[in-house]
């Protein structure tokens, strides 16, 4: 099909066929046929579902919809976070923009361009989910079914509208260097809110749980969430309501494209100011510091400073430790009562994140050298620049779990010995796995790091697994269970042991 | 130059093979002790690769490297001790300042924190880039981060300093400075190995300047000595240079007709 070039819809084949190149020649034919099988898979689902609504008599019952308004107040939730980092990003996107804008093609269409991709990345894997059962139900005599991809569709388009101005809001605020930190962090934040909400009743002290429970009850209640209400249109909509859907899908598109209007020349001036951000002088914190003495002392001063200047990095991997929270909260409520029959678990919790975040910085650390040839044209051993590097991985997350550890020894110093033991074993073997096994990166590819590796997942995880099952071990049933599972673990760490890299010379 | 003092670079019958290409062929170069040598070739001649390998980037199919008398590949560490490699495309960490860019590589080297400080300082002085030395290298000019690449490569003082065209993309003042900065090195006694593409620079500052192509030396000497080597009357190091490479002249159908 020949697009006139120019349109909106050839700008868009352009973000198609860039997403589509984005994925590696084996991950994409693998992606293709999972996604065809997948498709086949869920075109059969829609047959018991159809069977079932020939079943069902009725308007959907308020149960069933306040549980559906939750999912959907997730799932666009989760758009609206996609969105917004995807949008803010979009001005750090330099090279096609550049391209893109010094061309006699309006920046509005750009922007629209842009932002219907970014909707429609946002909204492809749930209308991917939601389309070919809702087709098998429409065939089978409930049309009116068709109702839920069109509203997927239509919250994609309003998650876009709302990501596109808490991204201009966050540039305005903070400038293009912060907005894209700042951007991950709230996406990131979002996803993780929703994690705690779900855990609260775990974390919560008994009373606050049952408050807060007395709270929601009541609000069920209310008549702002009774059928009919506008804020219960979007649940109708996805479970048939074919003229809330369209009505919710025609308003999104109505507020998108007056955002596109009113945002266009903003949208071009911004990416303007984010190509001239490297342009800006920074100066660095503790620069003048002495110098150091030595290859180690020098490279992991280096490195560490790397990871504190790079905070879109640095909030990728540590806010993953989010998720740690409640884990962190039923400890301090166990702690604090004086019980410690939930520290196994919480323990071997633990343990596993640290190795997790000792395997990602560790990686960031090694494979993601940036200027390789200065240390290999140095006089400076391999082997000792590798242990520099994982010592400046595992600096920060040893402060980090320090805390954690600290406590239980102070309440279970038995229990926060095998803590600390674990954790430092598995800090220890996630490290030097990545150190081993990882391929050199960009750090720009952080979350694609583990792509092509399954050797590193897997190993990876697995030994996680084990020094986790270690500290549960250790913790429940005393240090001699901690020695035997641990010697398991670095058993299979040391397996997988590689050489220093091998210099020219 | 001290022609009796003992090579600053010896390379022997060095030989480098990717795939079906030959890129160093058999070649044999000495460099003396604090001279500045310029290595010149069309593109595609084998330059960087060979310079790559006397850095220690890169291992030779075949052949010896010796700098200043230690073997490259027996005793890597003396020989790299003694060496700074700059390429065309700065080795800068863009989240480092200046000053801890030239911290870091002391370190590599081992040179002590006093020392090193005292000569960063004097280096990035001499520079221009003292007031940025607490910037980021991600907020530099092109000339401003091959200054400070420059500066870094120098804080140890290498015997052996290797450029791998060093004035790509710098300004006229920059490109001055460099060049005067390589001079002083030479005038203290180090001995400076460059590539260039812009033959003045050669002619201008080269003691003497070795012709490649192919992987092999055409041909090495002082200006007048290659000038003698290519005869027919060649006057300029571009004629003497284009003679020896046998790339005609864009013009010669031109004049003929």
């Amino acid at each position: 099909m020949t697009l006139k070039p120019g349109s909106t819809a050839w700008l868009l084949r352009h973000e198609a066929r860039l997403k589509y190149r984005g994925m590696s020649g084996t991950s994409r034919a693998w992606t293709l046929g999972l996604l065809g099988l997948l498709f086949m898979g869920l075109l059969a689902a829609g047959v018991p579902m159809g069977m079932l609504l020939n079943h069902v008599e009725g308007t959907p019952t308020r149960a069933l919809l306040l549980w559906s308004s939750a999912g959907l107040l997730l799932l666009f939730t989760l758009m609206v976070s996609q969105t917004l980092f995807s949008s803010a990003m979009a001005f750090y996107a330099r090279r096609d923009l550049d391209l893109l804008l010094s061309s006699p093609i309006p920046a509005s269409r750009v922007l629209a361009a842009r932002c219907l991709a970014l909707a429609a990345n946002a909204c492809l894997i749930p209308l991917f989910l939601v389309t070919p059962p809702a087709l098998t139900v429409a065939a089978l005599g409930h049309p009116a079914w068709l109702s839920a991809p069109v509203l997927i569709g239509g919250l994609g388009l309003l998650a876009a509208t709302v990501g596109l101005w808490l991204a201009m809001g966050l540039f305005a605020t903070l400038g293009p260097q912060r907005t894209r930190t700042a951007s991950q962090v709230l996406s990131a934040m979002a996803g993780a809110a929703f994690f705690l909400a779900s855990q609260a009743r775990n974390w919560l002290p008994s009373e606050q749980a049952a408050a807060v429970k007395a709270r929601l009850d009541a609000l069920q209640a209310s008549p702002a969430l009774a059928p009919g209400s506008p804020l219960i249109w979007p649940a109708e909509a996805l479970l048939g309501g074919i003229g809330s859907a369209l009505l919710i899908a025609t308003a999104s598109a109505v507020l998108f494209a007056l955002t596109v209007t009113v945002l266009g020349r903003r949208f071009a001036a911004n990416a303007a100011a984010g190509a001239g951000r490297d342009a800006v002088a920074r100066p660095a914190r503790g620069g003048a510091a002495a110098f150091s003495n030595g290859a180690f002392r020098a490279t992991v001063r280096k490195e560490l400073r790397l990871l504190q200047r790079d905070p879109a990095l640095m909030s990728q991997v540590l806010l993953r430790l989010l998720y740690l929270l409640p884990l962190l909260l039923l400890l301090l409520r166990e702690g604090g009562e004086g019980q410690g029959g939930a520290l196994a678990p919480l323990a071997a919790a633990i343990t596993f994140m640290t190795g997790m975040l000792a395997g990602s910085l560790a990686w960031v650390t090694s494979a993601t050298e940036e200027a390789p040839d200065l240390l290999v044209s140095s006089p400076s051993r391999p082997g000792l620049l590798r242990r520099a590097k994982l010592t400046a991985a595992l600096v920060p997350v040893a402060l980090i779990v320090a805390l954690p550890v600290g406590f239980v020894i102070t309440r279970f110093p038995q229990a926060g010995l095998a803590l600390g033991l674990s954790c430092a074993g598995a800090g220890l073997s996630a490290g030097l796995i990545a150190v081993w096994l990882s391929k050199p990166g960009r750090r720009a590819e952080f979350n694609k790091r583990r792509h092509g590796s399954w050797l590193l997942n897997v190993v990876q995880t697995l030994v996680d697994g084990l020094w986790a099952g270690a500290a549960y071990l250790g913790v429940a049933f005393g240090l001699g269970w901690l020695v035997l599972v641990a010697a398991i673990a670095a058993a299979v760490t040391a397996v997988f042991r590689r050489p220093a890299p091998v210099y020219a010379y | 130059m001290t022609s009796e003092a003992a090579p600053a670079l010896v390379v022997s019958g060095l030989r480098k093979q990717f795939g079906t290409k030959q890129a160093v062929n058999d070649l044999d170069l000495t460099v003396r002790a604090g001279e500045l040598y310029a290595l010149l070739g069309p593109n595609g001649a084998g330059k960087t690769t060979s310079l790559r390998m006397v850095a220690g980037l890169l291992k030779p199919d075949a052949g010896t490297i010796s700098i200043f008398g230690a073997d490259l590949g027996r005793e890597p560490a003396r020989a790299k001790q003694v060496v700074s490699w700059v390429p065309d495309e700065p080795m800068l960490y863009d989240k480092l300042t200046a000053l801890e860019q030239l911290d870091f590589v002391a370190g590599l080297w081992g040179v002590e924190s006093k020392q090193a400080r005292a000569r960063a300082e004097q280096l990035l002085r001499w520079l221009d880039l003292w007031d940025n030395r607490n910037q980021r290298c991600e907020s530099f000019s092109r000339g401003m981060k091959q200054k400070a690449a420059l500066a870094a490569a120098l804080i140890h003082q290498p015997q052996l300093l290797i450029l791998d065209e060093p004035l790509t993309g710098l300004d006229a003042a920059a490109a001055r400075q460099v060049k005067d900065l390589l001079q002083a090195r030479v005038r203290d006694g180090a001995t400076v190995i460059l590539t260039t593409h812009i033959l003045e620079v050669a002619e201008r500052l080269a003691d003497r300047i070795g012709i490649i192509q192919g992987g092999r030396l055409l041909a090495q000497g002082t200006l007048d000595e290659l000038q003698d080597t290519a005869g027919g009357g060649r006057t300029t190091l571009e004629d003497v240079f284009l003679g020896l490479t046998g790339v005609p002249s864009p013009l010669a159908g031109v004049e003929a007709a």
